[in-house]
C-alpha cells in the first residue's frame, strides 16, 4: 500500500512542478525572442509573400529582406531555420501553402549537408513540439523519431528535449535579457565580429548524399511545379579557404538535379564575397556586413531573372553583381 | 537494451510485475528470458556465443568437482581457454591484424595483408567472460559447490541489470539468491527506486552533458585552448566517465534491488581517495577484486621465491592486463603501466592512506595529487592513439595557449561548463555526506516522495536525453 502511495503522490507532485516549470521555461524563452517563431509564421502568419527563403542557418543569417524587398519592390520572408536540412527546407514550404496563397517565387538555399539526412533528420525537434497537432508537421517528426507520439501527447516532456542553449535563453529571458541581435521577417543579425586570419579550413567531415534527402528535394521540386511557383536554387557564400571533403560530389549531384529539372542555380561558392575574411564569422557563415552584401547582390539577381522572366536552362549565375 | 531508453523504461516495470506475480519456482525462467531479450535488443546472434559459453563453463564446473585432481587443471584449463580464446579472439583479433599488416609493410611486404573479419565484440563479452572464469576458479579451489541447474547457471551468467557492464559478481554472492525467496517489500523497492534514479541522473544528467563537452574538445585537440583542454583532462572527463559507469552500476544495483538482490556497489567515493593505491580499491571495486584474486595474488604467491620484485612484477602485470581489458591499443597499456609506477612509487616510499588521514592538509594533499595523477593518465584512456595523447600533453605543458578567451568570452560556454561543474561538486558532496538518505529504509513517506519527486524534476529538467550508449559496454 505504501507503495502505490508514493507512486502517486511522486507523479502528481513531478508533473505538478514539471507544469511549472515548463511554463517559465516558455514565458522565459518568449521573453529573450525578439522575433516570432518560423514555424509559427509559415503556419499562421497572416501575411502572403511574393518571395520565399527556405534554407539553414546560412538563410537565416544571410538574407535580408529589408534589403531584398527594397530593391525587387516585393514582399519577402525569410524561412530559413538553423541546422536544417531539405526535410525542414521541405516542410517550411508545406506549411506555408497549407494557408497561404503560393509565392511568385521560392529561393532554396542549401549547404553541402543539406542532403546528408541520416544524420541528424531534424536538427531541433523541440522546435516543433507546440505544432504538433498539424498533420504535416507530425508526419514529419514521427517518420524521423520513434519519441514523437510521446512528444505529442506529454506536454511536458519539452523540457527534457530542449537543448541546453535554449534552456540557458529561457533564464535569460526569465531574468529580463533579450536577444542581442535583431530580426526582422525571418531573418538575424549576425554580429559583427570576424575571421581574423585567413587560414586553410579543411572540413573533412563526410556528409552523404542520401537517396530519401534527393527524394525530398524532388517533393519540393514538383510542390512548387504543381502550385506554379518559380523555383531558384542558391547556394550562398563560404569563405574562399574553406574546402569540404564532400564538395565536388554534392555539386554534381546538385547540378544534375538542376539540369534535370531546368532549374537555375546562383551558385556564390567563388563569388568576390566569399574572399573578404571581414564578412564572414566563421567559414560558412557572413556577418552582418556579409550579409547585407549578399542580399543586395542576390536581390540583383531575383530580379533580373524575374524581370528578363526568361527560361535559364543550364545556366549557373556566377555574376559578381556586388 | 540500454538502460537509458524507452524501451527500458517500459521493459523493467513489465518484468518486475511479472517476477513478483508468478511462483518462486518459475522466476528464474521469467529472469531467464528477460536478460535473454535485454540482450538480444543489440545482435541477437550474439546470444549463441553467450549461450557456448555458458553450456562450456556450465559442464566445466561439473567436471572439475567429479574429477580427480590432475584432470581438474586440465578441464579448468580448457574452461579458461574458452573464454579467454573468446575474448581474445572478438576483442583483439582486427587489432592483431592491423598490427602484422603495418609490420609487414614494415619489412617491405607492401602486396601482402593479413584478410579482416567485420566483427563486432559483443556487448558486454569482458564483463561476462570474467564473471565465467571467477566461478571455474572457485569450483577449482573448492570455495564454490559446481551449480547443477543449468537455468541459474545461466541466469548467473545473464542476470539483465549486469549483463552488460557488471558488476562482476562472484558465484557466492550471487548464485544462492536466485534460490532465495524474494517478498514484495515497499519500502525496499522504494530504496532500489531512489538509487536507479541517482544513476540515471550521474549518466543522463552529468555524464552525458560532460560527454558532449569532452567529445568535442578531443575530435579537435590541435584547435582546443589550452585552458578548456585544462578543464577537460582534469575535470570534465574523469567526471564524465565516472558519472556514466558509476550511474550504470547505480541503476544496475537498484534495479536488482527492487526484485530483492544484492550486487557488489562498484564505487566507493573514488575520487577522495588519498593514495593510488586508495583508488584503486573504490574504483570498479568488482574488477580490481577479479584481478587481485585472479591474477596479482597467484603470481605475488608464486614469485614470492624472488623477493620484493615479485611484488613489483605482479603489479605490473596485473595493471597492463587491466589496461588491456579496457581496451585495445597502446594507449590503454600506457595507462596500465603508468598505474603500475605510481603504486610502485606509493609501496616503495610507504605513502599510505592511512598515515596521510590523519593530518586534514595531508589529506587535501593526498586528494588533490591522486586526483590529478588520475586526470592525466586518463589523457591514454580516452585519446584515439598515442599521437593525440602526446599532443593533448603538448598543448598542456610545452606549447601552451592559455587564454581564457576561448572558454569566458561565449556566455553559453561559461553558463554550460558552470552548469556541469555545479552538478558535478554538487554530486560529488551528496554521494559523499548524503546518500545514506536514499539507501534508508526507515525514511517518512514525505520525505521519500521530496527526494524523489527533486531527482524526478533534475532527470527531467537538466538530462540529455539524445544519447549515448554508456563507456563501459565497448570493453
Amino acid at each position: 500500500m505504501r507503495l502505490f502511495k508514493y507512486i502517486l503522490i511522486v507523479v502528481l507532485v513531478s508533473v505538478s512542478l514539471l507544469s511549472i516549470v515548463l511554463s517559465l521555461y516558455k514565458q522565459g524563452r518568449n521573453n529573450f525572442n525578439n522575433d516570432k517563431s518560423t514555424v509559427s509564421e509559415m503556419l499562421y502568419g497572416r501575411d502572403n509573400y511574393d518571395i520565399l527563403f527556405i534554407g539553414s542557418s546560412r538563410t537565416k543569417w544571410h538574407v535580408n529582406p529589408r534589403i531584398i524587398d527594397s530593391i525587387t519592390k516585393m514582399n519577402s520572408y525569410n524561412a530559413g531555420r538553423f541546422g536544417a536540412n531539405i526535410i525542414e527546407i521541405n516542410l517550411m514550404l508545406q506549411c506555408y501553402l497549407e494557408k497561404h496563397i503560393p509565392p511568385r517565387l521560392v529561393v532554396a538555399d542549401f549547404s553541402v549537408n543539406s542532403f546528408n539526412i541520416t544524420d541528424n533528420p531534424i536538427y531541433s525537434p523541440v522546435d516543433y513540439f507546440e505544432y504538433m497537432n498539424n498533420a504535416a508537421v507530425y508526419d514529419v517528426l514521427s517518420k524521423y523519431h520513434e519519441r514523437a507520439w510521446l512528444w505529442k501527447h506529454v506536454p511536458f516532456l519539452e523540457i527534457c528535449e530542449a537543448s541546453e542553449i535554449q534552456k540557458a535563453q529561457a533564464v535569460f529571458g526569465l531574468l529580463g535579457k533579450r536577444e542581442i541581435h535583431k530580426g526582422y521577417k525571418g531573418y538575424k543579425e549576425n554580429g559583427s565580429s570576424y575571421i581574423a586570419t585567413a587560414s586553410k579550413y579543411d572540413d573533412n567531415f563526410d556528409f552523404k548524399i542520401d537517396q530519401p534527402g534527393l527524394n525530398t528535394l524532388q517533393q519540393l521540386i514538383t510542390t512548387c511545379k504543381q502550385n506554379n511557383i518559380q523555383l531558384l536554387f542558391t547556394y550562398s557564400p563560404e569563405f574562399y579557404l574553406l574546402h569540404h571533403k564532400t564538395e565536388a560530389t554534392f555539386f554534381k549531384t546538385l547540378n544534375a538535379v538542376c539540369e534535370k529539372n531546368k532549374i537555375p542555380l546562383l551558385n556564390y561558392r567563388n563569388h568576390e564575397i566569399c574572399k573578404r575574411n571581414t564578412f564572414f564569422v566563421d567559414p560558412v557563415h557572413l556577418n552582418t556586413e556579409g550579409a547585407t552584401a549578399f542580399s543586395i547582390s542576390l536581390a540583383k539577381n531575383i530580379n533580373a531573372y524575374l524581370q528578363q522572366h526568361k527560361q535559364l536552362n543550364n545556366v549557373y549565375y556566377t555574376q559578381n553583381t556586388y | 537494451m540500454l538502460f537509458n531508453s524507452l524501451q527500458f523504461l517500459v521493459f523493467f516495470p513489465v518484468v518486475t510485475f511479472l517476477y513478483f506475480i508468478i511462483p518462486h519456482k518459475y522466476r528464474w525462467l521469467c529472469l531467464f528470458v528477460a536478460s535473454c531479450y535485454f540482450y538480444t535488443a543489440y545482435v541477437p546472434q550474439y546470444l549463441l556465443i553467450l549461450f557456448f559459453l555458458i553450456i562450456v563453463d556450465y559442464t566445466a564446473g561439473i567436471l572439475i568437482e567429479k574429477s580427480k585432481p590432475t584432470k581438474r587443471k586440465l578441464i579448468l584449463a580448457i574452461s579458461i581457454t574458452s573464454n579467454v580464446g573468446i575474448l581474445c579472439f572478438f576483442k583483439y583479433f582486427t587489432y592483431i591484424i592491423d598490427n602484422a599488416n603495418a609490420l609487414l609493410q614494415q619489412i617491405g611486404e607492401r602486396n601482402f595483408a593479413l584478410p579482416h573479419l567485420n566483427i563486432l565484440l559483443p556487448i558486454g563479452l569482458s564483463f561476462h567472460t570474467f564473471q565465467a572464469i571467477s566461478y571455474t576458479i572457485e569450483v577449482y579451489k573448492g570455495k564454490q559447490k559446481a551449480e547443477r541447474h543449468l537455468g541459474i547457471y545461466a541466469l548467473y551468467i545473464m542476470f539483465y541489470p549486469q549483463l552488460l557492464a557488471g558488476p562482476i559478481e562472484t558465484p557466492q554472492n550471487l548464485l544462492p539468491q536466485f534460490y532465495q525467496p524474494k517478498n514484495f517489500d515497499s519500502d525496499r523497492i522504494i530504496v532500489g527506486f531512489k538509487i536507479m534514479l541517482f544513476g540515471f541522473i550521474k549518466k543522463v544528467v552529468i555524464a552525458d552533458r560532460l560527454g558532449s563537452i569532452v567529445n568535442e574538445v578531443y575530435q579537435n585537440t590541435a584547435d582546443a585552448g589550452s585552458l578548456k583542454l585544462l578543464l577537460t583532462v582534469l575535470l570534465f572527463f574523469p567526471f564524465q566517465i565516472y558519472c556514466d559507469f558509476s550511474g550504470y552500476s547505480s541503476i544496475a544495483l537498484g534495479a536488482a534491488k527492487v526484485m530483492g538482490f544484492e550486487l557488489t556497489d562498484n564505487f566507493k567515493t573514488p575520487y577522495f581517495s588519498l593514495t593510488l593505491t586508495q583508488f584503486w580499491s573504490r574504483w570498479h571495486i568488482s574488477l580490481n577484486n577479479w584481478f587481485r584474486n585472479y591474477v596479482y595474488k597467484p603470481l605475488a604467491l608464486r614469485l614470492r621465491g624472488i623477493g620484493k620484485m615479485s611484488i613489483l612484477i605482479a603489479v605490473f602485470t596485473t595493471f597492463i592486463l587491466s589496461g588491456i581489458w579496457h581496451g585495445v591499443g597502446w594507449t590503454f597499456v600506457i595507462f596500465g603501466v603508468i598505474q603500475a609506477v605510481i603504486i610502485t612509487v606509493e609501496l616503495r616510499f610507504k605513502i599510505k592512506s592511512s598515515e596521510l588521514s590523519k593530518s586534514p592538509l595531508k589529506k587535501v594533499i593526498g586528494i588533490i595529487t591522486t586526483c590529478s595523477l588520475i586526470a592525466l593518465s586518463l589523457i591514454f584512456f580516452r585519446s584515439i592513439n598515442i599521437h593525440q595523447s602526446i599532443e593533448v600533453l603538448t598543448r598542456l605543458f610545452v606549447n601552451t595557449n592559455y587564454k581564457a578567451s576561448g572558454v569566458l568570452s561565449d556566455k553559453f560556454t561559461m553558463v554550460a561548463y558552470s552548469i556541469a561543474i555545479s552538478f558535478v561538486l554538487a554530486t560529488m558532496l551528496f554521494e559523499k555526506y548524503s546518500a545514506h538518505t536514499l539507501l534508508n529504509k526507515n525514511n517518512t513517506l514525505s520525505k521519500d516522495v521530496i527526494i524523489t519527486s527533486t531527482m524526478v524534476l533534475i532527470l527531467l529538467c537538466f538530462g540529455v536525453f539524445n544519447s549515448l550508449s554508456f563507456i563501459y559496454f565497448q570493453f
